[in-house]
C-alpha cells in the first residue's frame, strides 16, 4: 500500500488574510491543519503556532520515545494515538500562553485536526469545527463531531441540521486551542483499507460546499494534489467567505510486483493456506 | 452607520450594520435577523426607518419585546438602547448616524448567512450559554424548568466485550477489549496476536463503538469466519459469537 497526499490553502475571495495553516510530514505520516481565530495577526500566529508545536512534539517523540505524553496516557487509545493528542494538549498551552503575552494577541485561538497514519491505523484528533471525512467506497464519511454551538444542540435534538446550517449562531465554537489553560481533546482510531480516502478541511469548505458536492471530486480521476485544487475552487465558487483548506491522503494500492518478486513469493509459499 | 450588537448574556454573537431601511427580526430563517432559540417567535419584531431614526416595533410576539426592561409595542430606538428578545440581546449603537432614506441600499431582504469570524466561549460562558440555549427545549419559555444535565452523563455504561481463546495458538488466553481498535493477526499492531509461520498479519479488526463492538475483514478478506460464515463485511459482534482465523478459535463474551 502507498500514500498520495495533496494539499491547498487559500485566503478565499472576502478575508484579507489566510488565518489557515497546514503541514504535511510524510516521513511521519502526520496531518495537522489549524484555522486560526483573534483580530490582526493574532489568528496566524495561534494558527502557526498550533501546527508547529505538534509537528515538533512528534518529531521529538520519535528521537525520544520515552518522552512525557503531556494529560496523561489514555489506555483505550494507541500510542500514536496518544502522541497525538499531547501534542495537541502543548499547543493548547503554547497559544493559551503566547495569548497572555501581548495584547494584540489577546483572546487568540484556533481550531485543529489532526491526522496519523500507522499502517492502516489512522489516529484522529481535534478540537473545534475543522473536520476529518473519510470516503470509502462512493460514500463520504465525517469521522469528527464539530464543537460548535449549533452542533451541540442537533445533538440534544433542540434544531435540525438544516436549521443549523442557517443558524446565525453556526460561528460559535464550543472548544478551541489557547482558549483555556488546557483543553479537552477528542480522540479516534480507525482502521483503513486500501482505496480509503483522508480528507482534512477547515469549514471555509464546509461551510461553503455541501458534502453531496465534495464527494463527486473524490472520484474523479484527479491526483490527490489536483483533487484539493478543485475542492478549494469549488469553495470560492460557493463564494470563498473563508479560508480554505484542504489535506487528502489517499491509500493506494502498490503497483504490481516485478515477475522475479512474484515468482520468489510463489516458491516461498506466501499465499499458502495458514495451518497451525 | 448605525448597527445592532446581538448578544447571549455577555457574549457578543454578532454585528449587524443597519443597512435597509426595514429590518425583521426573528425565529424564521427568511428574517433579516436570525435568533435561533424557541423563546423567540417566528416573525418576533421590526425595526423600520421613520424619517432619521429607527423605530422597533413587536410583532405581536408571544413572548413580547422588551427595550430597556420595559414591555414595548412600538418606540422609537436612541442610541444605546437595549433591545431584549427572549433570551438574547440586541444594543442599539448610532455610530455615524442613521442612514437617510435616500442613502439606505434599496437591497432585497437576501439571506445573509452569517460568515463572521469564529468566536469561542470560555467554560463559564459555555456552560451558561448551553444551559440557557438548551433549556427552553422543555417547551417552557420563561424559567428553566427541565434538567440540563451534561449529554455524557445520559450514555449508558459502555459494556466491555473480552475474547477467550478456546483452541489454536495465541499469546494469551483472554483479552480484554478496552482498546477502540484491536487488532487480530502476526503484525506487531495486533493486540489479539496470533502465532505461527504462515498465521495472516492482519485477519481482523475489532472496533468498540457506543457500548458496542463490530468486527470488520482486513484487506484481505476470507481470513477470518464468526460463527461459520467468511466475514467479508463488517458486523457487529454479539453475545457468544464464535471467531475462527485458521485454527484459533475465540468466543466473544461481555463483562459485568
Amino acid at each position: 500500500m502507498q500514500i498520495a497526499v495533496g494539499a491547498r490553502s487559500d485566503t478565499g475571495l472576502v478575508r484579507q488574510n489566510n488565518e489557515d495553516q497546514y503541514v504535511v510530514d510524510l516521513s511521519l505520516n502526520l496531518y495537522v491543519l489549524c484555522d486560526g481565530m483573534g483580530g490582526q495577526a493574532a489568528g496566524e500566529v495561534a494558527s502557526k503556532l498550533g501546527v508547529d508545536t505538534i509537528l515538533e512534539h512528534c518529531r521529538q517523540a520519535v528521537q525520544d520515545p520515552a518522552l512525557e505524553v503531556s494529560g496523561g496516557v489514555n489506555s483505550e487509545f494507541s500510542e500514536m494515538t496518544n502522541r497525538l493528542a499531547s501534542g495537541i494538549r502543548l499547543s493548547n498551552k503554547a497559544i493559551h500562553e503566547a495569548a497572555d503575552q501581548s495584547p494584540t494577541t489577546s483572546g487568540m485561538g484556533s481550531t485543529v485536526v489532526a491526522a496519523r497514519l500507522n499502517e492502516n491505523v489512522l489516529s484522529v484528533a481535534h478540537v473545534g469545527d475543522s473536520r476529518i471525512y473519510l470516503f470509502r467506497e462512493g460514500e463520504l464519511r465525517q469521522l469528527t463531531q464539530d464543537h460548535s454551538l449549533v452542533m451541540e444542540q442537533v445533538r440534544r435534538g433542540l434544531i435540525s441540521p438544516e436549521e443549523a446550517e442557517q443558524s446565525e449562531l453556526a460561528n460559535v465554537i464550543m472548544r478551541a486551542l489557547g482558549a483555556e489553560p488546557t483543553v479537552e481533546v477528542d480522540l479516534d482510531e480507525h482502521w483503513l483499507h486500501e482505496g480509503d480516502q483522508v480528507l482534512l478541511c477547515s469549514d471555509g469548505l464546509t461551510r461553503m460546499v455541501p458534502d453531496a458536492e465534495i464527494a463527486p471530486v473524490l472520484t474523479e480521476p484527479y491526483t490527490a494534489q489536483q483533487a484539493c485544487e478543485r475542492l478549494v475552487e469549488l469553495a470560492n465558487e460557493h463564494g470563498g467567505e473563508d479560508n480554505v483548506t484542504v489535506i487528502l491522503v489517499r491509500l493506494e494500492a502498490d503497483p504490481p510486483p516485478a515477475w522475479w518478486k512474484k515468482a520468489l513469493h510463489t516458491v516461498l509459499g506466501g499465499d499458502r493456506e495458514w495451518q497451525n | 452607520m448605525a448597527k445592532l450588537i446581538l448578544k447571549f448574556e455577555a457574549a457578543v454573537l454578532k454585528e449587524i450594520p443597519l443597512k435597509k431601511t426595514s429590518l425583521s427580526i426573528g425565529r424564521s430563517p427568511g428574517n433579516d435577523v436570525v435568533i435561533d432559540n424557541l423563546a423567540v417567535s417566528g416573525h418576533h419584531a421590526r425595526l423600520s426607518i421613520d424619517e432619521d431614526h429607527y423605530v422597533l416595533e413587536d410583532m405581536n410576539s408571544l413572548n413580547g419585546t422588551f427595550l430597556n426592561n420595559q414591555r414595548i409595542r412600538r418606540s422609537t430606538l436612541k442610541d444605546g438602547d437595549e433591545i431584549v428578545i427572549g433570551k438574547h440581546s440586541l444594543v442599539y449603537r448610532e455610530e455615524g448616524g442613521v442612514m437617510s432614506h435616500g442613502m439606505v441600499e434599496a437591497t432585497q431582504p437576501t439571506q445573509q448567512r452569517s460568515m463572521d469570524s469564529t468566536m469561542v466561549l470560555d467554560t463559564k460562558q459555555r456552560r451558561e450559554f448551553l444551559a440557557k440555549a438548551t433549556s427552553v427545549s422543555t417547551g417552557s419559555t420563561g424559567e428553566v424548568t427541565g434538567s440540563t444535565g451534561p449529554v455524557e452523563g445520559e450514555a449508558p455504561k459502555d459494556r466491555l466485550g473480552c475474547l477467550i481463546v478456546l483452541d489454536g495458538r495465541t499469546d494469551q488466553r483472554e483479552y480484554i477489549l478496552t482498546s477502540k481498535l484491536s487488532v487480530i493477526g502476526k503484525s506487531d499492531m495486533a493486540s489479539v496476536k496470533l502465532r505461527g509461520w504462515f498465521a495472516p498479519r492482519v485477519a481482523a479488526i475489532i472496533n468498540r463503538r457506543e457500548g458496542g463492538y463490530n468486527i470488520a475483514p482486513s484487506d484481505k478478506a476470507g481470513a477470518a469466519k464468526v460463527n461459520s460464515e467468511v466475514l467479508r463485511a463488517p458486523r457487529e459482534l454479539r453475545e457468544g459469537d464464535m471467531i475462527q482465523i485458521g485454527r484459533v478459535k475465540m468466543q466473544f463474551n461481555f463483562r459485568e
